[in-house]
């Protein structure tokens, strides 16, 4: 009991933590790096969310300003170009940042990209809740929040990996040169192992085929 | 025993019958109709036009047609033209198509040569596209010559022109558009008295970045070598159609570097027509157009292509029928149309005869809307609407017609409900906002007096809340 009672707590600070690095981007990331603050379990939790409201872009958004057919939503694949996506952004620069001897830890990385998130998602679910109240008139404002969020996000992403991997700012610039080099080598051999795999599995199905025709 | 059963099997197999009775009607049309969703996929609708019959020199008694290009009506004079260009004449035909005389000569001695195009004026004066005698020739009611316009003389027109007219029109004022064969510079104007004036209308060369490359590359190389890359000539257009209000459709074959495969020319020249009218694997070869509502014919599918003069954005009120075939109601090679008190008439070039198509009564429900609508009688419109999407649930161009109708009504809730099904975003936003005021409106008494009790009572409260504290710390 009490070791549910500490998780739920731990993980109401870890998303009280998300709200204080929003605003306090430099001293948030530091309590990241060396006291540890922050939670993997939070992180999930905007993973989750960041997941929905892209479901919730296409689903919810108000008829105005909702231009996805209805018949071509495909949360598997929304699921996948999220989660997925990110999963791939991690990875690279986890890598990029093992390339350059950057002090980051796994878990600080992780966390980072999360909380670089948030303001996105946050922004995105007030546009879609303002898209159900708003005509055509006040199109331009609510594109105006999203960049917002957008703009807010890269800032975020932009100081914690300056201060989780203790960069330079040149190094910080060439870490996400490699990181996007990263994504584009890590898409090809997906791709690649895509397509060898389709052959392998073609292949197997045609011995077997060959087989059973002729026994 | 062996008796009941014959009789049974009898029956049942007469039963089989009723279902391919019922579709009888439908399988007679060998094509079919079909509009778009709001998504840009064909679906496919009732039919609007039927073929009935078709009309070939047999019927009218004056030999086969051999290659007619033009079909005209005129309404003034209740006469349908027939330009039968492989035998040299005219047929002029009363509205039920029973031949009323036949042109191969006009009076003056003047024989026709492979003649392409005809335009004829509400007293009867007739202008002729006589392509053989590379000349426009002028003939009054009753066919006597009155004059040949003269070959255009000007320095504007190429050095190696070739006068080949094929279409004319004819304004009020007695101004001649004509176009001509190989010309790409526009429709040839002519004052009354048949001077040359100007090239009229010239279809647009849109810019693109490829060709903006281009034109710099062709400024830095040599006049030899920019001589031989390629040039952005706008396309030559394929016919002419004149309506009441005098505007001039011009129909285009293909849309090569961008232009217009339909453009509606004021008498200034300039295209007012807002949307492209079609995509570049469209021939079309001609067009008409009455009471807003545009048909077009196109030579490459065909099809004859029906939609309207304005139309909402993200909305093609379209229908398209017809196709290539030997059957009645598909075409070889047609060549032009004419719209006589509803029916459309298709001649075909090749196979030489006239298709009559009729309307059907879900063709007339969208005439009757249509006509009501582009009046700006959106109410008067709600009825036919209903009826077209009754009929056909589908064609979204009713919805618009009814949303659009009950916006205007004021009743804002229901003209949303039909945008929505009608993928119309732009309308649906203007109900919207409407719909939203009056939300606004009658929530405001009850959010005003919750405000001010708030406030006031927050006031008491903290007044009350104060004096506690003093008395307690008193």
């Amino acid at each position: 009991m009490d070791k549910v009672k500490t998780f739920w707590k731990d993980a109401g600070a870890g998303i009280r933590h998300v709200f204080y690095t929003m605003f306090h981007p430099v001293n948030g990331f530091d309590q990241i790096k060396w006291e540890k603050k922050g939670s993997v379990a939070a992180c999930c939790l905007i993973l989750l969310v960041f997941f929905l409201s892209n479901v919730f872009d296409q689903v919810l958004t108000g008829f105005i300003f909702n231009t996805f057919n209805p018949d071509r939503i495909s949360v598997p694949s929304i699921f996948l170009i999220t989660i997925g996506g990110f999963a791939i952004v991690y990875v690279s620069n986890w890598a990029a940042g093992s390339l350059m001897f950057s002090e980051g830890e796994n878990r600080d990385i992780f966390i980072t990209l999360c909380y670089a998130l948030v303001p996105y998602t946050i922004f995105d679910l007030i546009y879609i809740l303002l898209t159900n109240f708003a005509n055509l008139e006040v199109a331009a404002f609510l594109t105006a929040l999203l960049v917002i969020g957008f703009l807010w996000s890269g800032f975020i992403l932009v100081v914690g990996m300056y201060y989780v991997h203790q960069f330079t700012f040149g190094e910080l610039l060439l870490n996400l040169l490699l990181t996007a080099i990263g994504i584009a080598i890590i898409l090809f051999l997906l791709l690649l192992g895509y397509s060898l795999i389709q052959q392998i599995i073609t292949f197997v199905v045609t011995i077997y085929n060959e087989i059973v025709f002729r026994l | 025993m062996r008796r009941v059963k014959t009789i049974a099997i009898l029956i049942l197999s007469i039963l089989l019958l009723v279902p391919s009775l019922a579709l009888a009607e439908d399988s007679e049309v060998p094509y079919q109709t079909y509009t778009y969703d709001r998504w840009g996929n064909p679906t496919p609708t009732p039919n609007a036009y039927l073929p009935n019959r078709s009309i070939g020199g047999a019927q009218l008694g004056c030999g086969n047609l051999n290659n007619a290009q033009d079909l005209f009506y005129s309404q003034a004079l209740q006469e349908i033209y027939v330009v039968d260009s492989g035998n040299a004449r005219i047929l002029v035909l009363n509205p039920d198509f029973t031949l009323k005389r036949e042109i191969t000569e006009l009076a003056g001695g003047y024989r026709l040569s492979n003649p392409q195009g005809i335009y004829v004026q509400d007293d009867g004066t007739m202008y002729i596209c006589d392509m053989g005698n590379q000349q426009v020739v002028e003939a009054d009611g009753q066919g006597n010559l009155v004059r040949i316009l003269p070959t255009p003389e000007s320095p504007l027109l190429p050095d190696n022109f070739n006068y080949l007219p094929i279409k004319v029109v004819v304004d009020d004022h007695g101004r001649i558009y004509i176009l001509s064969r190989g010309i790409y510079q526009g429709l040839i104007y002519l004052e009354p008295d048949g001077t040359f004036i100007k090239f009229f209308g010239a279809n647009e060369v849109e810019m693109t970045l490829m060709r903006s490359v281009q034109k710099l590359w062709k400024s830095i190389l040599s006049d030899k070598a920019a001589a031989s890359m390629q040039s952005f000539n706008p396309i030559e257009y394929s016919n002419l159609y004149m309506n009441d209000e005098g505007y001039i459709f011009a129909t285009a074959a293909g849309s090569e570097n961008g232009a217009k495969v339909l453009t509606q020319l004021n008498p200034l020249g300039i295209n007012v027509l807002s949307w492209a009218g079609g995509s570049e694997t469209l021939l079309y070869s001609d067009v008409v157009e009455r009471n807003g509502i545009i048909t077009l014919l196109d030579t490459n599918g065909g099809h004859l292509i029906q939609t309207t003069v304005q139309r909402e954005r993200g909305n093609s009120m379209q229908i398209t029928f017809g196709g290539i075939g030997q059957q009645r109601g598909l075409f070889q090679k047609p060549s032009s149309i004419a719209e006589i008190n509803g029916n459309l008439y298709v001649l075909d070039a090749e196979k030489n005869t006239i298709t009559e198509f009729v309307l059907t009564d879900f063709g007339r429900e969208i005439r009757e809307a249509i006509t009501l609508y582009n009046q700006g009688q959106y109410v008067e419109s709600i009825e036919p609407w209903k009826q077209v999407v009754r009929h056909n649930s589908n064609y979204l161009s009713g919805y618009t017609g009814l949303g659009k109708a009950y916006y205007q009504l004021g009743e804002y809730e229901t003209a949303m409900y039909y945008f929505n099904l009608a993928g119309d975003r732009q309308n649906y936003s203007l109900a919207f906002k409407e719909q939203s005021l009056i939300v606004m409106r009658d929530a405001f008494p009850y959010v005003a007096s919750a405000l001010i009790v708030l406030v006031i009572g927050g006031l008491i409260l903290g007044r009350i809340l104060k004096k506690r504290k003093e008395v307690r710390h008193g």
